[in-house]
């Protein structure tokens, strides 16, 4: 088939990232990306996009890992070119620590971020609630520049992007031979995927440009990652709650949090609050689907669910997913082949 | 007690500060006036990047140096660390030779060599056995520094003039009982020294917010400071690796410029976006080591004393309080001497 088109919905960074890796795997398709938001108004904006891996329950560990290294490849080339700043990538080195001495000592992305080692008693004396620590260098991806550069790069291979609120993937069978599903939180209603739910976060973007390194407590809630102009404070990990507006007590307490681990943030200027839902799964629905009605079938890719992980794999499953379009294009030559028969 | 004070940079502000904190309760006669040529922002201590790092060579300095670092890290929890300017940083010591850990790796923080992966990042430091280490150490932004200790001192009673003072005798005459003497690269113009010589350098200072390591370059066929480094400041980042011994000239030079720029973004290729805000040329107050011990000076049938405190190069701010807290110790044996303050006694 010649020039397949193929529509990305969603253009948060996962959406963005799809798009490019099947415009870059298959230069012959027209992508298109489809979406009701794009940067700065997406889930992905609000999010630190440190470079630490999530678990996902669902997913043999092998293949995260994959992915992160897929990912972390990748970001390090562009943190060390002249384009890094304008990708808004650069390295950081920090601390992730525990009041108790965590199960899993060694996590399974330990070889595949910079330098990891257990922290000296030295460094622990700056934490005196914590027993444990993990020192390590790994990457951020600070948003909105990241998604502006996928945008950017997108434009110059010709991909075409459109605000458009999708309500239904079939509404696209008739303008597009496939369609990859990137909506994020957002595929609780288009699809329906009762397995998908919010886990709320809570963030500060405040500017403490003398906070150089990244402090992050090892159960999730409260976490300092420094970025280019600002640095993002959390937490919250609210399961099941939907709401988008900043909650004022919440704010204190990570306020508060952050501040008993690095003392200087009580000197942060310019406190800006902002809310995300995770789009939070058992494991990332990363598969192939074909939607059928009266005779006519619609390919469908799914790449969608990445909780709290979506930065640290997002190039692995967006190559993984333009593979699947790269399998969706082949079925339907197949089928059309066999149709001239 | 009249002590006067010469040189307003990280050395004479310092020295200033220790001895009147631990001497103005013992001695309420006190009287302290610190003298200047230069304030900040154009002192030398100004140019300085602000990064604590001891030279690797092994010397009887290192205790100073790791007594400014303690005093550094008791600092970093306190309101006043932000004032100062003062937060720990990560990075990176690149060699091109092997070379033996440094004196200093137990007192920085998580100091360790560089893994193959992170030498990929620094691919002229690799095809010899390199090591490179990364370690959690202090920098400050000095001019902040200075506008704070300079009011500090000011709201303890310590008295500032603007003149640049010709001889030690001319402060005697003016009644000083201990003369300080913090003058930095010039102190040849008060007493001649042979030994000191300024070692030129010129840094570029840049906006590159992203850069959150500094990266400092060794070669030893160059020289220490002349190969190329970069150090973020809490605001900019401060482009380097020059040192030119003997260079009394404090003008930029172009020809530096485009050295330091094409070292630093080959070096670090995310450099080369970042914006150019100011360049700055200053004299390194160098000597094979630092000047810091009293001298008897006779005036008229008056028995004055200075305490020299100059020559730290480039690691003044690795080593002020070190120092300062030595000059105070001379300092307080002078007062012993006069019989001006006793030693704490035991506790019977």
């Amino acid at each position: 088939m010649a020039a397949p088109k193929v529509a990305v919905v969603g253009a948060g960074v996962i959406g963005l990232s799809t798009a490019l890796c099947i415009a870059e795997t298959c230069p012959s398709c027209s992508v298109t990306v489809l979406s009701d938001q794009f940067s700065p108004n997406t889930t992905s904006d609000v999010a630190a996009g440190i470079l630490i891996p999530h678990t996902y329950p669902g997913t043999p560990i092998h293949v995260q890992k994959q992915w992160f290294k897929e990912t972390f490849t990748y970001l390090f080339a562009i943190s060390n070119s002249a384009e890094a700043s304008e990708a808004g990538i650069h390295l950081v080195s920090g601390w992730q620590i525990f009041k108790n001495t965590p199960k899993e000592e060694l996590p399974f992305w330990s070889d595949v971020v910079l330098g990891f080692r257990p922290m000296s008693e030295a460094e622990l004396q700056k934490f005196p609630q914590h027993r444990f620590g993990q020192a390590f260098t790994t990457l951020k991806c600070d948003c909105p520049p990241y998604l502006l550069w996928l945008e950017k790069r997108l434009k110059a291979t010709g991909v075409q992007m459109y605000t458009r609120k999708v309500a239904d993937l079939w509404e696209l069978h008739s303008e597009y031979n496939i369609v990859v599903n990137c909506t994020g939180i957002g595929a609780h209603q288009l699809v329906g995927d009762e397995k998908l739910f919010p886990v709320r976060g809570q963030v500060l973007k405040v500017h403490a440009p003398w906070v150089k390194n990244f402090i992050r407590d090892g159960d999730g809630l409260t976490y300092i990652y420094p970025g280019i102009h600002r640095v993002t404070l959390g937490g919250t990990r609210e399961k099941e709650s939907w709401s988008l507006s900043p909650d004022p007590g919440t704010t204190k307490g990570i306020f508060d949090r952050c501040c008993s681990l690095e003392p200087s943030l009580r000197g942060a200027q310019d406190i800006k609050v902002k809310v995300g839902l995770r789009p939070s799964r058992q494991c990332v629905r990363l598969q192939r689907e074909v939607l059928s009605q009266g005779g006519v079938k619609l390919p469908v890719v799914h790449n969608y669910g990445h909780g709290a992980g979506g930065f640290s794999v997002h190039r692995g499953t967006a190559k993984e997913a333009a593979r699947l379009v790269g399998e969706c294009i082949a079925a339907l030559q197949g089928s059309s082949s066999r149709a001239k028969l | 007690m009249r002590v006067a004070i010469i040189g307003a940079g990280v050395i004479g502000l310092s020295t200033a500060l220790c001895i009147h904190e631990q001497y103005h309760s013992l001695v309420p006669s006190l009287e302290m006036e610190v003298y200047a040529d230069r304030y900040t922002p154009h002192t030398t201590s100004d140019g300085a990047a602000g990064l604590w790092q001891a030279p690797a060579r092994d010397h009887p300095d290192t205790l100073w140096n790791k007594e400014t670092f303690d005093y550094l890290l008791g600092h970093l929890g306190s309101p006043a660390a932000k004032e100062m300017g003062l937060f720990l940083i990560s990075g990176y010591n690149l060699f091109t030779q092997p070379v033996p850990d440094p004196s200093w790796k137990n007192i920085v923080l998580g100091f360790r060599n560089l893994t193959p992966k992170e030498l990929e990042l620094f691919p002229g430091y690799r095809y010899f056995s390199v090591r490179t280490n990364l370690n959690g150490t202090f920098a400050f932004n000095l001019p902040v520094t200075n506008e704070i200790v300079l009011p500090r001192l000011m709201q303890r009673g310590v008295k500032f003039f603007h003149k640049k003072v010709e001889s030690f005798q001319e402060m005697f005459a003016q009644g000083m009982d201990v003369v300080i003497n913090c003058t930095g690269v010039r102190a040849g113009e008060l007493q001649p020294d042979p030994e000191l010589q300024p070692g030129r350098g010129q840094v570029i200072k840049v906006l590159a917010p992203w850069v959150k390591h500094f990266i400092i370059t060794h070669d030893i066929e160059s020289g220490i400071y002349n190969s190329p480094y970069v150090i973020p400041g809490s605001e900019f980042t401060v482009l380097g690796g020059i040192y030119q011994h003997g260079n009394w000239n404090e003008e930029n030079s172009a020809q530096d410029h485009k050295t330091i720029w094409e070292n630093c973004c080959r070096l670090l290729p995310a450099l080369q976006k970042a914006k150019i805000v100011q360049e700055w040329s200053g004299l390194r107050p160098a000597r094979p080591w630092v000047r810091l011990e009293r001298e008897p000076v006779r005036h008229g049938h008056f028995q004055a004393e200075v305490i020299h405190n100059y020559g730290h190069g480039g690691f003044g701010i690795t080593i002020h309080w070190g120092c300062a807290m030595a000059a105070a110790r001379l300092f307080g044996s002078i007062l012993q001497e006069k019989k001006l303050a006793s030693p704490p006694q035991p506790r019977l």
